[in-house]
């Protein structure tokens, strides 16, 4: 398919003339793959300038000149063929097996993959085809070397991507996501709104000279996604279908389950504080542990016999106790009754998901055009989460005249998501289900639950007969206070509370070509992306917060216009072996985003969830909006020597909003080379199909701030009466901050073997970050923590490899298998000067704001010549003879040595000079990097009769992350806010007297510093995924044709089907710092069965 | 066919050429300047700031206002302490032994009363003063350098309330982080002093010494500023406010003499609450009177009120009388705060002050009546009614949602605005005080007996008669493991903690005076594990300065990180 892109320009600079008429001759040109007639193929006679190109119907006539008998047809993509000519032909093309000479997509163009000398991975339809994505980013891990997603939320509808890192971390502070390109603009949006069945290519520019055209926004790498459009044939429809479900990915840890053995767990803590802490008798320890136990966790599920304890003296559950507690009501004549739920059964299920494309395409010898239309839904695999999304498309081509030509693209997409309204992934606690139900201990009821009159439980319902949620307060829930994340209960809110929201996205491209010659055509494409968004969100009139005030309604809408205007001109001549073409051009890119918000309170009735009917509509209301220019100059020369040696230039000037006027401005550029040595007279390894040394170097930059205004010093506004806003100071601006430059050395090869069995590209590269957008800290005495300032370098080094080999490839059967792997290292290089002055270098928790990092994860150590993501934590010394864990200190920076008054944690400690239990005199460490060694993925492909196979894997090796989850499962009660939470199993195996071996510190209450932030938590960061499979079978073509149908396929593919990692329930793709950010949605599992027809 | 595409593109080609370059040029020249795009949204660049219409007023009039009710600290209602000035009151009195709090993991005020690790410099209750505190110093500083060294007449005010402001803002840094009290140690070390002319980052930590003379100077340029200042509400410091400030100063200084004498300027004009005001269950402390001479309230349009069910806010902590609203810390999650158990035992029964604590002796009804039938109801409500106006509320709070199941020493002090018990939206948005004549009087009394102590016992006795017609003088004297101080002091400082409990004086107090802690005493109301006596002042009290300022500022140096006592002290018997 894609190789027929080119074929316009084929077409039309197709050197054919006239001569004198001989011998009239006709036919008809197909295809082989499909029977379809082949439109735009050119026929010469060869020795002659006669020639011609086929019709729509696939059809010629040309009039051979005397003696001249012998056809030549050919089309881009399928293998040449020479017939003799004679009337009424039927010539059948076939595919082109071992065309290299792929297309690649670039900036603002296409290259062939031979000519191209910088480093691009392209993912095709055919490539795309084996993953079920609604979000088109995800199919890319693991399948574009280089290429990493960390984080991110997968849940049905999430507007924001993964975020995606290409050959490294371009930035500290700045942006590290790649610029995403639809069709040529600049696309910020959710790659959700774009059906992956509309998609023709994926194009990822990793190198300076791929992305030096986009300037000021090309450091982090550039994603180029082009979507499909028609070919010049007849009509062809594509109708694929398909449904399965969703469930759930992620991983539980391995926690105490069992609600017997939870509260052994909690009383061993406490019994060890009483007898070993407190020196009490053993008798005295048993009854405060058990009575400081139920005080403390609030609740007792379990009944045992009056007068005994809960837990007896041998730290085992009492024999006698059942399940099930009952408590009479001290303010009601109701009796409460506490039993444990199974939370995460309540919280997850498994969504259906169905999926339909249509899609008609086709054209003319004068146009072109793709028509889609798509439905998806798909449900999630918490409750209250669910996407739909209605996607059409529309794209043409015509041709006007023979030298104007106007094309249209049009998108259009519907979607509405309802997202869980108690689901806040970013913080911990009793708003974000995932974490809630992974942490609560296992003795918490859901619900709250009453004996009925004939004594059995009964879910408490409320006024209104709805089943009354615990929510932990006392009082109103249960009479006694639960410790764990008291007030919160996800499901309850779940089940009142909702959130909706509409999203219409148009996508508008218009361009217009015009032919002055056959070598000068100019371009001018617009674009306009306007998306809306409505959403809704209500807080329950009946339970919750929100009960006071009759019900909170939030309303809020976003319009987001993005225009990009590029015009170019572009040239391109041969001169004998001397091919030259260039592109100059001019690029305008806008957006304009405004927000508009109300909250009232007071409604009528939950079946009206509008602000008209509500109370108190001057509740809150807000707006606001924003906008970010950019503008860009460029230019871009390629010439190639007899398609042997290749030479490109690029040039780009660019200004940015974000800058102060006086520093807009930046200019960007690279150059590259390519040598194709088979086709070097001297190179006679006839094994040898292509052998390509390239390489590229240039720069390019970023703007990618998080705020819109650091070139200026900026003033929040409040209220401080009805009638006035007052300035306040909020953030420090530098006047003199401009882009940060990345200057990239990309050196490759790309090869072809064995008749073009293997194939493969060897990279290496070089990217060095000068001029950092650095967060410059400052005292924060100065009323801010710091500006933004160029100032530090660091650098990105790397080699990738990638692989395909076609073990069998018979006329049934093709056995292909593919492996890419990328190491990438990082380097500091540059710090500022007063950031390292004192310590050496400096430690924060601040990392790039779009690694998807949130607060509170692990402080890292920067220093000039280390890398990025070093932890900075204390050093586990394992335990002492009491069983207190222990942590090294440095006698140069800990009290414990002498030379210091105040103990110095800021600076990276070097020696491991003793051990200390209190983490006050305890130094911290600088770790190796946590970034992995390497990663990539791997699969195979087997088609045979009929039957077509595939499976994907990706992986990661080396690098660390801090399992805060596991942490947190492993810690003591410090105090009583500890209790509730849940316990890993691993705390079976804690320090005791008679268990002394063990490296887990001892499990007692009080301990202050058994779970400190420390090395002891930095789990390995390694994986593997089993990310996709397809399996189908394409019914004969005897079959189908009988039923007028070109192809009948049905098949079975899922996604995210199986993990491993070196714990159970650790998932190191979250983030690479830390398991901070915990959400149901990090990955989901899809499985689907379907169908695809085509005629 | 090729031939005449070219010979009709050759037609065609000049004519197009040039509308095509003349289109181009002209998109080009349409879009070929990159906008300069200003902020349109809650916050301003400088210079939108300054040009906006009566910009020095607003800057002025930013001072105050953002003393409380949006999210300073971390910009949205993740820290439920992150409500401005009042929340520092709350932070300095858990500190010592006046308010005992819940033992529950909720309660968000742990950290300061347990010497929690966040109390180290790596974390965001170290950051929580220093960030706020010199935000609001900035922000005077900005007026201070818009109103220029010689400020012309009608910036005079704005630059008299930004002096008065920022000597206020040191005063608070310098007691909450030196190590030693001026009067003990004048070399002793407090926090760097940024003014508006400050630029190097190496900025050491100012000596007592030269921290009060410098806020004493920022006082006296306030005075001359502000001598003609007329203030239409109590939001904004005045003159007496300057007088006020300079008492406190000169107490801390113990300069008695001028403590004496500024106390008595500054408390002209104003007079001292009633009983009936005292104890007014509608406006008790929440509203300003003729005793407020300086306040701050918060409005029902502050982050702090509209965001999180109002839960980030002073009223979430300080308002029990709201349990039907099912929000707020106090009256709904953790349970309230409570006076010291030892404190309210020593305010005698005709002290009207003692009306503002639950007496314990009510809870021996309460915890015997069965709220489920009409009597028990009946007689929870006639025991708490001379308390409040919402008996059955407050029982809830005290036996249902604290884990202690009582009402015993709940402080009711603060109180729902209007009397409020439902929508907490509405009670929250309460005034709090931030100088009240009473603590002039008290400044007066004790400045007055430093110099003369048979005129500072009349001065004392007078006072406390206001609050208890049979008060004698000399019934108040407890040590606090500090003999040093005269019993006079002692009996001035038991005056300030019952009068002043809750408005933030607690930790300046006994730093001034040296005093130890008790928390464990038999009846002690603090939970089992924080029963804790210190014997001198404890080092918790001298605030750590956060990271992001040593690690920057290289001349500053840091307190010793503090270390929680371990376990119970043996019981203190009075």
């Amino acid at each position: 398919m894609k190789q027929r892109l080119t074929m316009l320009l084929a077409a039309m600079l197709l050197m054919v003339g006239t001569a004198l008429a001989q011998t009239r001759v006709n036919g008809t040109v197909t295809s082989q793959e499909d029977g379809q007639p082949v439109i735009g193929a050119s026929i010469l006679v060869v020795g002659t300038q006669v020639g011609t190109v086929t019709d729509a119907n696939g059809k010629f006539s040309l009039t051979c000149p005397a003696g001249k008998n012998m056809l030549r047809i050919t089309y881009v993509g399928m293998e040449p063929l020479e017939v003799s000519a004679r009337p009424n032909m039927r010539i059948v093309l076939t595919s082109d097996q071992t065309a290299l000479d792929e297309v690649v997509v670039v900036a603002y163009g296409t290259q062939k993959k031979s000519a191209f000398t910088g480093s691009a991975a392209m993912v095709g339809a055919a490539e795309l085809d084996k993953h079920v994505t609604t979000n088109v980013a995800n199919a890319l891990a693991g399948t574009v070397p280089g290429l990493q997603i960390r984080g991110g939320n997968n849940a049905p509808g999430a507007s924001e991507n993964g975020k995606i890192n290409i050959r490294g971390i371009a930035s500290m502070y700045a942006n590290t996501d790649p610029l995403v390109i639809v069709d040529g603009a600049p696309y910020s949006g959710s790659l959700s709104n774009i059906s992956q069945d509309d998609i023709e290519s994926v194009s990822v520019l990793k190198d300076a000279a791929s992305a030096a055209l986009y300037g000021a926004r090309g450091a982090a790498g550039v994603i180029l996604i082009t979507t499909k459009k028609g070919n010049k044939q007849a009509p062809k429809v594509n109708v694929n279908m398909r449904w399965g479900a969703n469930s759930r990915a992620v991983q539980e840890y391995e926690k105490i389950t069992d609600p017997g053995q939870y509260y052994e767990m909690a009383y061993a803590g406490l019994y060890n504080y009483y007898y070993y802490g407190q020196g009490k008798s053993a008798a005295d320890a048993n009854k405060e542990a058990n009575s400081h136990m139920i005080s403390a966790l609030g609740y007792q599920v379990f009944t045992v016999p009056e007068g005994e304890q809960l837990i007896g003296m041998n730290g085992k559950l009492n024999p006698n106790a059942t399940l099930g507690f009952a408590q009479k009501s001290k303010t009601s004549d109701e009796t409460y009754w506490y039993q444990p739920d199974d939370w995460n059964d309540a919280a997850y299920k498994t969504g259906f998901r169905q999926e339909y494309e249509a899609s008609v395409s086709g054209g003319t010898d004068k146009s072109d055009y793709f028509i889609s239309a798509g439905y998806l839904n798909e449900d999630g695999i918490i409750d209250n989460s669910s996407y739909e999304r209605f996607t059409a498309r529309f794209k043409a081509n015509y041709d006007l005249t023979k030298w104007l030509r106007v094309g249209a693209n049009v998108g259009y997409v519907h979607s509405n998501t309802v997202s869980n309204p108690n689901n806040d992934e970013y913080q911990l606690g009793s708003t974000n289900l995932s974490y809630y139900t992974s942490r609560i201990g296992s003795i918490y009821p859901i619900y709250v639950r009453v004996l009925d009159a004939n004594g059995n439980p009964v879910i408490r319902t409320d006024a209104n007969g709805n089943p009354q949620y615990d929510y932990g307060r006392p009082g109103t829930d249960y009479p006694n206070s639960r410790a764990f994340l008291q007030t919160g209960n996800p499901l309850g809110s779940n089940r009142y509370n909702d959130l909706t929201i509409g999203r219409n996205q148009l996508n508008a491209t218009g361009l217009v070509d015009v032919m002055f010659t056959e070598w000068l055509r100019f371009n001018a494409t617009s674009t306009i992306n306007w998306t809306h968004a409505n959403y809704s969100k209500y807080d329950s009139q009946l339970y919750g917060p929100k009960v006071s005030v009759n019900g909170e309604i939030l309303k809020y809408q976003n319009d987001i216009y993005r225009q990009n205007h590029v015009q170019t001109l572009n040239f391109a001549k041969a001169f004998n072996a001397h091919n030259v073409s260039a592109t100059f051009g001019h690029e305008w890119y806008d957006q304009k985003y405004t927000y508009l918000t109300a909250t009232a309170q007071g409604l009528f009735t939950p079946e009206v969830k509008e602000i008209n009917a509500a109370a108190n509509q001057q509740y809150k209301s807000g707006s606001y909006t924003r906008e970010y220019n950019v503008e860009g100059w460029f230019g871009r020369v390629l010439y190639n020597y007899d398609e042997k040696y290749f030479a490109d230039a690029s040039f780009r000037r660019d200004a940015s909003s974000r800058f102060d006027k006086d520093n807009r401005w930046g200019s960007f550029w690279s150059v590259g080379a390519g040598w194709l040595i088979n086709k070097e007279k001297f190179f006679t390894a006839n094994w040898v199909d292509q052998l390509k040394l390239k390489v590229s170097i240039g720069q390019t930059g970023n703007d990618g701030l998080p705020f819109d205004w650091s070139y200026t010093d900026i003033y929040t506004l409040s209220s401080s009466s009805a009638t006035q806003m007052t300035p306040s100071f909020s953030r420090i601006g530098n006047k003199d901050i401009t882009w940060e430059t990345t200057t990239a050395l990309n050196i490759g090869v790309d090869f072809a073997l064995f008749k073009n069995r293997l194939t493969g590209t060897l990279e290496y590269y070089n990217k060095k970050t000068t001029d950092l957008l650095f967060w410059f800290s400052v005292p924060e005495s100065f009323g801010a923590t710091g500006y933004y300032s160029n100032i530090g370098d660091k650098r990105s080094t790397g080699v990738e490899l990638t692989l395909n080999a076609d073990i069998i490839r018979t006329k049934d059967i093709t056995w292909s298998v593919n492996f890419n792997i990328a190491h990438n290292k990082e380097k500091i290089l540059k710090l500022p000067e007063n950031k390292i002055k004192v310590n050496g270098g400096f430690a924060e928790t601040w990392i790039p704001w779009t690694s998807g990092a949130s607060n509170g994860s692990v402080q890292m150590w920067y220093e000039e010549g280390g890398s990025l993501f070093q932890p900075f934590t204390y050093a586990y010394a394992g335990v002492n003879e009491n069983g207190e864990a222990l942590y090294y200190y440095d006698e140069d920076l800990s009290p414990l040595g002498g030379k210091v008054t105040a103990n110095n944690t800021a600076k990276a400690a070097s020696k491991k000079s003793g051990t200390t239990t209190n983490i006050g005199e305890a130094s911290r460490y600088a770790g190796e990097s946590m970034l992995p060694d390497a990663y990539g993925g791997f699969g195979t492909t087997l088609n045979a009769y009929g039957f077509d196979l595939s499976v994907n894997f990706d992986y990661q090796i080396g690098g660390k992350i801090y399992d805060r989850q596991y942490a947190a499962l492993m810690s003591n009660w410090v105090d009583n806010g500890d209790a509730g939470s849940a316990f890993h199993v691993d705390l079976l195996n804690s320090w005791t007297p008679n268990n002394s071996s063990t490296n887990i510190p001892r499990f007692q209450y009080g301990d202050q510093y058994s779970v400190a932030t420390c090395d002891r938590f930095l789990a390995s960061a390694a994986y593997l995924n089993f990310q996709s499979f397809t399996i189908g079978y394409t019914l004969p073509k005897s079959l189908t044709s009988k039923i007028k149908l070109d192809k009948v396929r049905v098949y079975a593919t899922g996604e995210n089907l199986c993990f491993w990692s070196a714990r159970k329930g650790l998932d190191p793709r979250y983030d690479y710092g830390s398991t901070e950010a915990l959400t149901p949605y990090s990955l989901m599992r899809t499985v689907m069965g379907g169908i695809q027809v085509s005629f | 066919m090729v031939t005449e595409f070219l010979d009709e593109n050759k037609n065609m080609k000049k004519s197009l050429l040039y509308s095509i370059v003349a289109a181009m040029v002209m998109l080009v020249t349409l879009n070929s300047c990159v906008k300069e795009i200003d902020p349109q949204t809650n916050y301003v660049t400088a210079k939108q700031a300054q040009d906006a219409p009566g910009s020095f007023d607003s800057f002025v009039s930013s001072l105050t206002s953002s003393l409380n009710g949006e999210f300073t600290y971390g910009g949205s209602s993740h820290y439920p302490w992150d409500f401005g000035y009042p929340s520092f009151f709350l932070q300095r009195d858990v500190m010592g032994q006046d308010i005992a709090c819940e033992s529950s993991g909720s309660e968000w005020y742990t950290t300061w009363y347990t010497c929690g690790t966040g109390l180290g410099p790596t974390y965001a209750v170290c950051q929580l003063p220093w960030r706020y505190y010199y935000k609001w110093i900035k922000n005077c500083n900005i007026v201070i350098s818009l109103a220029g060294p010689e400020p012309s007449e009608d910036k005079k005010d704005g630059a008299g309330i930004a002096y008065a402001m920022r000597a206020m803002f040191y005063m608070d840094l310098a007691r909450m982080y030196s190590q030693e009290t001026y009067g003990k140690n004048v070399e002793a070390e407090t926090v760097p002093i940024v003014t508006e002319s400050t630029a190097d980052p190496a900025n050491p930590r100012a000596t007592n010494k030269a921290m009060w003379e410098f806020i004493l100077s920022d006082l006296d340029k306030a005075e001359t500023y502000l001598a003609n200042y007329k203030r239409s509400d109590v939001y904004t410091p005045d003159l007496s406010v300057v007088y006020g400030l300079k008492a406190r100063a000169y107490l801390t200084m113990e300069d008695w003499a001028n403590a004496e004498s500024y106390a008595k300027k500054a408390m002209e004009g104003y007079t001292m609450m009633t009983r009936d005001q005292y104890l007014s269950q509608k406006e008790g402390f929440n509203k300003p009177n003729e005793a407020w001479m300086f306040g701050l309230t918060f409005r029902s349009s502050d982050p702090n009120i509209t965001e999180n069910d109002a839960d980030s806010s002073w009223g979430s902590q300080m308002i029990i009388e709201v349990s039907a609203s099912e929000c707020g810390y106090s009256a709904n999650y953790v349970g309230p705060k409570r006076i010291d158990a030892h404190l309210f035992n020593t305010i005698p029964a005709s002290d009207f002050r003692r009306m503002c604590f639950i007496d314990p002796a009510v809870d021996a009804v309460l915890s015997a009546a069965n709220p489920k039938t009409e009597d028990g109801e009946a007689a929870i409500t006639a025991a708490l009614s001379p308390y409040t106006d919402d008996p059955m509320g407050v029982y809830n709070t005290g036996y249902n949602v604290s884990a202690r199941g009582s009402v015993g020493c709940i402080e009711i002090k603060f109180r729902p605005k209007d009397g409020e018990h439902a929508n907490q939206y509405e009670a929250f948005t309460v005034a709090v005080p931030l100088m009240r004549v009473e603590e002039m009087k008290l400044i007066e009394a004790e400045a007055a007996g430093m110099q003369d102590q048979a005129r500072g016992i009349a001065l004392l006795t007078a006072f406390a008669k206001t609050r208890d017609e049979n008060y004698e003088y000399g019934l108040h004297q407890e040590t606090y493991y500090n003999t040093s101080n005269s019993m006079f002091q002692n009996e001035v400082w038991w005056q300030r903690r019952v009068e002043l409990w809750g408005e933030g004086f607690a930790t300046f107090d006994i730093k001034r005076l040296g005093k130890g802690i008790i928390r464990s005493y038999e009846g002690s109301n603090h939970p089992a594990g924080y029963q804790w006596n210190q014997e001198s002042t404890p080092q918790w009290m001298n605030l750590c300065i956060v990271q992001t300022e040593t690690n920057n500022n290289p001349a500053c140096t840091n307190n010793p990180t503090p270390v929680a006592p371990k376990g119970d002290s043996p019981k203190f018997s009075f």
